[in-house]
């Protein structure tokens, strides 16, 4: 019996099973649930997204699982597939924490009840950036410790991308900031900061969470700022896009609680995908009129 | 043998037999102490009997063996002189003109050590060659009757009746373990063994400052004897606080130290001396450079209750010698500072410390002398268990500039107002710490050369169980417009109650390698080189929490960095390679002896305070620098024509940062701070002999000590220059008494001697400035 992959499920799905003795030799089965937010990007232009959950069998023996969807929404479709047995590889890193990571790839279509899945590929792991801290008014139903990130074309007409409904972002920020020591502007970088985008797909807005905001050496650390119910808008790769113009944020303070904080006004905020998976974005933002920030980075940290 | 440092045997033209005398075949010796005025400037062995002139008080009875009272003494050679270390040794009589009663009395006098005198005798911040330390652990040891004093906040204590003062200049962790990387300093005190009698003082100065002391020693037989000594000293203080007019640094400082000698058989000796001592002090006299004055508001104040007990036992095996040194020590005190030190109230701090230490020592040597190989070997253990409390009150000026005007700078449409103007921030500790070690050393001789090779291992343990709690609160105002008025938008409530709890582990290996080449002739000495390995423990800085618990405040009102507590408070061991060359030189023809020594230090894991990374708000405690030092020393001592003796010492380092980058700025290259880039000390002393029936001689002395230039902070850009200290004094001796009038800093030389910066404002303590007294010495022997 090996329970290599048992292993790295066990960690990924947090369900404890036994190594069965009581299993048929050929095939050790373990069930995994995530709930996710898929995208979805039509050939004739329409896009949007919902909350839908992706059922995993993984046969550990085998190494390959199936992906089940009970209801997928596209457009004002409901959709429900199952994905014939795929395989899937494992990585195993020892990081501060085990780092499992699970990769499939595929593309041989796969047609399910009338359902045609093709290009699938999926990245899952417990190797992002975990919450900070709540953010006050902000909803941790759909935060989780492990990241599911999938694509794959649907009936050869959209395009379906999934991502964490609630996700966080790691990587430099630099912004430019008036110097009065040089009469210009200087440049500020902090890695500290953590971008955090909870989306509400019926609404097609989101709440983002800056952590550890600073925009100058002299400046004060913020332990977060909330910019709330920011537009969201979804791309034809089946990307996003978050914004919005003239925001007064709410700055962390007391017991979950915020403050409405005028002085930190956001003249422009934007944070969009950069990357096919959805795993990466790029942020810039100006605040109070003269910080001007920029931000590239990853939901998955960087291995050491 | 009973060897007697005696001006007669020179007067007398004894010059072949003193030198003689010199060489050290015997490894006992016994100290004379002369009294005051005079200075030990002869050897002779006691096969010879201890030559008296009627016209030269000569107080035969202040002896003392030496080597069975100090346990350095059995972990070193007999003789300073024939070890392969730099180390100064002061007498009593020589502390008595320095006026020295306490360890900072002989900063300066001894080269490149110094301890400079401010804030309070809580601060013992000693600079051994570039090594120091103001904070937590200590670079220097010091024992004090074979009691190692393990905190370092018990370090400023006056001693009476001390017999000696030794200094041992670099690393000494191979023998004497944890917190000597700088050096040892071993205090003895006159045994009851030794001398029989009353031992009366008492002295005035000026500062409205008054000391006496009263010492009974008695041998109830030739195996058992036991002292009694009282002191009390009073000092009405220099410095005064503008704001009130009173004076800040006063003092009154009582101890009791009870010593018992016991010796039931010919080879077993029982030594315990128990120390109690009682401090009320007032302290910090620290001046803000903005104004020129020292004016707070807040009271500042230092009390101190402290006890040692030690208990020696010493067995004369066949071949070799075994020692037991057992000791108890307990600390009880309590500092409060204003601690912004201006006239505003911003905050206070308190810090009640008690502290339990036991240790345990033993040590094995053999004792043939003259064995190709001697070896001594031994194992130590301690436990320490600290509880503290460290409250810090935020203040009406404090709450308004430091909390609200920061979290309204950031959110001015939504300012803050506290519920009241003065709150606690609550810190307590419990630190239990506990440690173990054992060491071995092994001395080869060959002809006039001598091969040490020694290691010790140390393992320790270091635990801190914490609770940092703070009930305030505030409210949240909103004015939507500059014409509406105020209202509440909310009101938040604060209540920390943090607990948690630290471990580390630190496990050191420190060798050791010493060669040393004797030669003889018109001039006897030795060269030597010295390899050691120093270390200074890691642990937990508590001062650190008040940043700590400020921070995690700060952070409920939505502003500052998280900070890992561990990495913080927590510090690892410091360590140091030492490469030393030296010589001992004594030229008796010349009646002149001599010490020189050259070394480099390389330190690492130095123990610095840096800001982290991506802010400048806050501060931790991290092993983040590497400095170098290296400097040389020299001392002599002179008798060029009979009762006038010449002394002198000049110390140099050059102690800089090799790498030191605290999150902001760059260091690497500066001079470390706080470190005296030179010592001198120049002393001459003649006595006068007198053919009166009530007073034998009249002495006379006069000093020099002086240190600097000494920079103030890592970047170098504040400095202390050179300073220097003129002192003298004239004493009328006789056999059982002496008067001395004294002088300090005759010339009144304005200096500095602490800086610091708090909240963006500068602090500078000025040295005390000219002191002046007379002191009454009544000796009574039983017989």
């Amino acid at each position: 019996m090996n329970c290599k992959y048992l292993l790295s499920l066990l960690i990924l799905g947090g369900l404890m099973t036994a190594c069965g003795d009581d299993e048929p030799d050929s095939k050790l089965e373990q069930n995994e649930q995530y709930t996710t937010m898929s995208i979805y990007a039509g050939e004739e232009g329409s896009t949007g997204a919902s909350v839908s959950k992706y059922n995993m069998t993984y046969n550990l023996l085998g190494g390959d699982v199936t992906i089940q969807c009970a209801s997928l929404s596209i457009g004002h479709s409901n959709v429900s597939f199952e994905t014939a047995s795929v395989p899937f590889s494992t990585a195993v890193i020892q990081d501060s924490y085990v780092v499992n990571t699970i990769h499939v790839s595929s593309h041989v279509p796969m047609t399910s009840a009338g359902v045609k899945i093709d290009n699938l590929s999926m990245y899952l792991t417990n190797g992002i950036y975990d919450l900070k801290r709540p953010a006050p008014g902000v909803s941790n139903e759909y935060s989780f410790s492990v990241g599911l990130f999938m694509q794959y074309t649907l009936n050869n007409t959209y395009k379906v991308k999934s991502m964490p409904v609630d996700v966080c972002y790691g990587g430099s920020t630099v912004t430019s900031f008036p110097d009065s020591n040089t009469d210009g502007m200087s440049a500020y970088q902090s890695d500290d900061m953590m971008y955090r985008i909870v989306f509400n797909t019926s609404r097609k807005t989101a709440d983002v969470v800056l952590y550890d905001a600073k925009f100058a050496p002299a400046a004060p650390a913020l332990k977060g700022i909330v910019l709330r119910d920011l537009a969201v808008e979804f791309t034809s790769d089946a990307g996003f896009v978050v914004s919005g113009t003239d925001i007064v944020p709410e700055t962390f303070e007391g017991t979950d609680a915020s403050t409405p904080n005028p002085r930190y006004s956001f003249n422009s905020f934007s944070i969009a995908s950069s990357n096919s998976d959805l795993t990466k974005v790029r942020c810039e933002y100006t605040v109070a009129t003269v910080f001007k920030g920029s931000f590239e980075g990853s939901a998955v940290r960087p291995s050491k | 043998m009973i060897v007697c440092l005696n001006l007669k045997s020179y007067f007398c033209g004894m010059i072949s037999r003193t030198r003689r005398l010199i060489r050290r075949t015997v490894p006992y010796f016994v100290l004379t102490i002369l009294s005051h005025g005079f200075l030990p400037c002869a050897v002779s062995f006691a096969s010879e009997a201890p030559v008296s002139d009627s016209r030269v008080s000569v107080n035969p009875a202040d002896t003392v063996f030496l080597n069975e009272v100090s346990v350095s003494a059995m972990k070193t050679d007999t003789k300073l002189f024939d070890s392969p270390v730099a180390s100064t040794t002061l007498s009593a009589s020589e502390l008595e003109k320095l006026g020295a009663v306490e360890i900072k009395g002989i900063s300066d006098a001894v080269p490149n050590f110094f301890m400079p005198d401010y804030g309070s005798r809580i601060t013992s911040s000693m600079y051994v060659r570039g090594i120091g330390a103001r904070m937590d652990q200590p670079a220097v040891g010091l024992n004090v009757d074979n009691v190692p004093i393990l905190n370092k906040d018990a370090f400023d204590f006056d001693i009476p009746d001390i017999v000696e003062v030794e200094m041992l200049r670099g690393p000494q962790s191979t023998l004497f373990g944890r917190n000597t990387i700088g050096g040892l300093i071993n205090i003895s005190t006159l045994s009851p063994m030794r001398w029989q009698g009353w031992r009366l003082m008492a002295e005035v100065g000026n500062g409205r400052s008054f000391r006496a002391s009263a010492g009974w020693y008695h041998r109830f037989s030739s195996k058992f004897g036991a002292s009694a000594v009282g002191a009390f000293s009073y000092s009405g203080g220099f410095f005064r606080n503008a704001y009130d007019g009173s004076l800040t640094d006063t003092e009154r400082n009582g101890s009791l130290r009870l010593k018992q000698h016991w010796n039931p058989s010919g080879s077993v000796t029982l030594r315990n001396t128990l120390f109690l001592s009682l401090l009320r002090q007032g302290g910090y006299p620290y001046e803000y450079v903005g104004t020129g004055e020292v004016s707070y508001n807040d009271t500042c104040f230092y009390r101190r209750f402290l006890l040692t007990d030690g208990l020696t036992v010493s067995h004369r095996g066949d071949g070799f010698d075994l020692t037991s040194v057992s000791s108890v020590q307990y600390l009880n005190d309590n500092m409060t500072l204003d601690q912004d030190f201006l006239p505003i109230p911003y905050f206070t701090l308190t810090q009640r410390k008690k502290e339990t230490s036991l240790t345990e020592e033993l040590v094995v040597r053999s004792s043939d002398p003259d064995a190709f190989w001697q070896w001594l070997g031994g194992v130590f253990g301690f436990y320490k268990h600290l509880s503290m409390e460290a409250p810090v009150t935020f203040k009406d000026m404090g709450i308004s500039s430091l909390i609200e005007s920061n979290r309204n700078n950031a959110n001015p449409d939504y300012p803050v107002r506290w519920d009241s103007r003065e709150f606690v921030l609550d810190s307590d500790f419990k630190m239990p710490s506990w440690g173990m070690s054992a060491y071995h050393e092994s001395k080869f001789t060959l002809g006039d050369f001598r091969l040490s090779l020694g290691g010790r291992l140390d393992y320790e343990r270091v635990s801190m169980s914490y609770l940092s709690s703070c009930h305030t609160g505030y409210d949240i105002l909103h004015r939507p417009a500059d014409n509406m008025p105020e209202s509440l938008f909310r009101h938040v409530d604060i209540d920390i109650d943090d607990t948690g709890s630290l471990h580390h582990d630190f496990l050191t290996f420190m060798p050791r390698l010493a060669l040393i080449w004797n030669f003889t002739g018109r001039a006897d000495g030795n060269i030597y080189l010295n390899i050691s390995k120093g270390y200074k423990a890691g642990g937990f800085n508590t001062q650190m929490f008040s940043d700590v618990l400020q921070q995690r405040l700060m952070g409920i009102m939505g502003i500052g960095a998280s900070y890992d507590i561990d990495k913080i408070v927590s510090y690892l061991p410091e360590k140091s390679w030492n490469f030393e060359v030296g010589a001992h030189l004594s030229v008796p023809d010349s009646r002149l002896t001599a010490e020189a020594a050259i070394f480099l230090i390389e330190c690492t894991d130095q123990q610095l305070t840096m800001f982290p990374d991506g802010t400048t708000t806050g501060r931790i405690m991290t092993n983040a620098g590497r400095t170098r030092s290296f400097g040389g020393e020299l001392s002599l001592r002179w008798m060029p024509v009979d009762n006038l003796s010449v002394v002198g010492s000049y110390g140099y380092t050059n102690a800089r940062f090799t790498r030191f980058y605290n999150g902001i700025n760059d260091f690497s290259g500066k001079f470390l701070p706080y470190v005296p880039r030179n010592t001198v000390f120049a002393q001459v002393s003649y006595s006068l002999p007198l053919s009166l029936s009530w007073a034998d001689a009249l002495n006379f002395d006069v000093n020099l000590r002086g240190a600097g230039s000494i920079y103030w902070n890592e970047s170098n850009s504040l400095s202390q220059n050179f300073y220097a200290r003129l002192g003298a004094s004239v004493s009328l001796s006789a056999r059982r008494w002496s008067l001395t009038l004294w002088g300090r800093n005759l010339t009144d030389t304005r200096f500095y001697t602490f800086y610091f910066m708090s909240m963006g404002n500068e602090f500078l303590q000025r040295g005390k400035p000219i002191q002046f007294g007379a002191t009454l010495a009544l000796r009574l022997p039983s017989s």
